[in-house]
């Protein structure tokens, strides 16, 4: 190697230095790019999950509805009439619940399209890549380096430590673009899907009452209070009866956790809107102690959703 | 009850989110995209019409807001007071839950607080036998209480919300986003590919300076 390359190559090293060094400070890391993609991902996972529940939560409420009505129409109708009447009133039930069940399909759909999203994030910022290509690129610096003392020349032992800081810095700076460059597309989608997030919620809180209400109306008083009802006299019955009023004493209610969902949902939201604004406008710094617990917050309202 | 801030929180919500859906935010969109020409002035013209929905929204809400919202949720305040009385109030209650049903109709789907109202009150009503106000007495004709009339009120609003919602985010955002998850595993792909490249330089470097006679290198 000339003397004139020697001195670019070595020039060049100690730029290359200065600008990792200056663009590390206060930079946002792959890890912590690594974690807000995954809460991005456990969030729109649990609205998908959500969207499930809301339409077992619709098809057990219209189930409640469907007894009670027969209950009432006993008393109205008799024989064919009062077939007829049965019939219709489960083929209403059963195209609403149909219709109900697309509908959330569709907003499970939606929260999946976004998901795959955060969840290609997360594969990019968390890919070996990078640092293998550190490691394989200082390999290469090594390799060349012998060979150049060999012939009497070589490069700066600190220029292959260079290496590997670099291109991570790379991705970061990748990540970086992606996610501010798409800022305002990934704010309005989420805006979007908070809204349908409402909906589910709002349905779960409905519908979760009208069941509990029901079973413990039908299962439980109505059997109760019936004077006809000798079976309740009888063994097989008596175990029935108690274990039935055991669920609505003793169980959490279909009520309480969808309250207790709600809750979990928009604290996970609100965590997870909070740190994508501060790191994609660059107004605070978010440790990644703060990221794992949103990720943890997250993460357990998943957990709840998928064990109700 | 009634707070300022829950009031104009739905409105706002509306506004920012038009005022974000520019007609420079889609040509910037549309402009990055790969689709043909015909593609392009089809989301224009969905576009379009979703900024005309939301301008209606907005005026609606305003509408509402100033001339029809209030007497509603009077009138399920009343209702729900009367909800919780006994016998002696009977007749006020049904005749409430007949108001109550009118005015249930005249709820604008984005307006978050009634809808959560409605949504705490229908799966009462579906069960007068346990009202305090039927527990002891005569129970109410199903003509005097359509006990799921207020239930179909509120399935038939949140499905207008959801699909309202569904229609912006297809329209808006899906084909961005899946044009972004499609983008970002293009960039893992040449992260990869630059590990393979060097893998395959290294495999050269060696045979080349094993030509040379540079040993040391290998």
């Amino acid at each position: 190697m000339k003397r004139a390359e020697q001195w670019f190559c070595r020039r060049s090293a100690v730029a290359g230095f200065l600008l990792v060094m200056s663009l590390s400070g206060g930079c946002t890391t792959t890890k912590q790019y690594a974690t807000l993609a995954e809460a991005g991902s456990a969030y729109t996972e649990a609205v998908s999950a959500l969207a499930d529940k809301a339409s077992a939560l619709e098809v057990e409420a219209s189930s409640y509805q469907l007894l009670n009505e027969r209950r009432v129409l006993s008393s109205q109708y008799k024989d064919k009439a009062l077939r007829d009447t049965l019939t219709a009133h489960l083929s209403a039930a059963e195209t609403s619940d149909y219709r109900a069940i697309q509908k959330n399909r569709r907003i499970k759909d939606v929260a999946m399209s976004l998901q795959a999203y955060f969840d290609g994030l997360k594969a990019m910022a968390t890919s070996s890549a990078p640092s293998d290509i550190g490691k394989k690129t200082g390999d290469l610096v090594s390799k060349l380096n012998i060979a150049l003392k060999n012939s009497g020349n070589s490069i700066p032992d600190s220029d292959t430590a260079l290496v590997s800081p670099a291109l991570t810095h790379m991705t970061e700076a990748v990540l970086k673009k992606e996610l501010t460059g798409r800022r305002k597309t990934i704010l309005n989608a989420l805006s979007v899907i908070r809204q349908l997030d409402e909906g589910l919620e709002r349905t779960s809180t409905g519908y979760g009452a009208e069941v509990d209400k029901s079973f413990k109306f039908m299962l439980v008083k109505l059997p109760f209070t019936d004077s006809k009802r000798e079976d309740l006299m009888q063994l097989g019955g008596m175990e029935l009866w108690l274990q039935e009023r055991r669920k609505v004493m003793l169980a959490s209610s279909n009520a309480d956790e969808a309250k207790a969902m709600i809750d979990a949902s928009r604290k996970s939201y609100d965590a997870f809107n909070e740190t994508f604004n501060k790191m994609t406008t660059g107004n605070a710094e978010v440790s990644l102690d703060d990221l794992s617990k949103t990720v943890d917050e997250i993460k357990a309202f998943n957990t709840f959703v998928k064990n109700l | 009850m009634n707070t300022e801030e829950s009031v104009a929180n739905p409105l706002r919500e509306l506004s920012d989110f038009a005022a974000s859906l520019s007609d420079d935010y889609l040509e910037g969109q549309l402009g990055k995209s790969s689709m043909n020409s015909s593609e392009k002035s089809l989301i224009r013209t969905k576009y379009g019409a979703m900024r005309r929905d939301l301008s209606r929204i907005r005026l609606g809400w305003v509408l509402y807001e100033k001339e029809v919202r209030n007497d509603i949720e009077v009138q399920l305040d009343r209702f729900m007071v009367l909800l919780e009385k006994g016998p002696e109030q009977r007749e006020a209650l049904v005749r409430q839950f007949e108001a109550v049903i009118e005015k249930a109709g005249e709820i604008n789907c984005f307006d978050k607080k009634l809808m959560d109202e409605l949504a705490q009150i229908w799966p009462i009503v579906t069960l007068p036998e346990e009202l305090p106000a039927f527990t002891s007495g005569r129970l109410p004709s199903p003509s005097e209480w359509p006990r799921y009339r207020l239930k179909e009120i509120f399935r038939k609003k949140q499905t207008e919300c959801d699909e309202f919602w569904l229609e912006v985010y297809n329209d808006a955002f899906r084909l961005e986003i899946e044009t972004a998850t499609d983008a970002i595993k293009k960039k893992k792909d040449q992260l990869d590919a630059i590990v393979k490249s060097i893998d395959l330089g290294i495999t050269l470097l060696t045979a080349v300076n094993k030509i040379l006679g540079l040993a040391a290198v290998v």
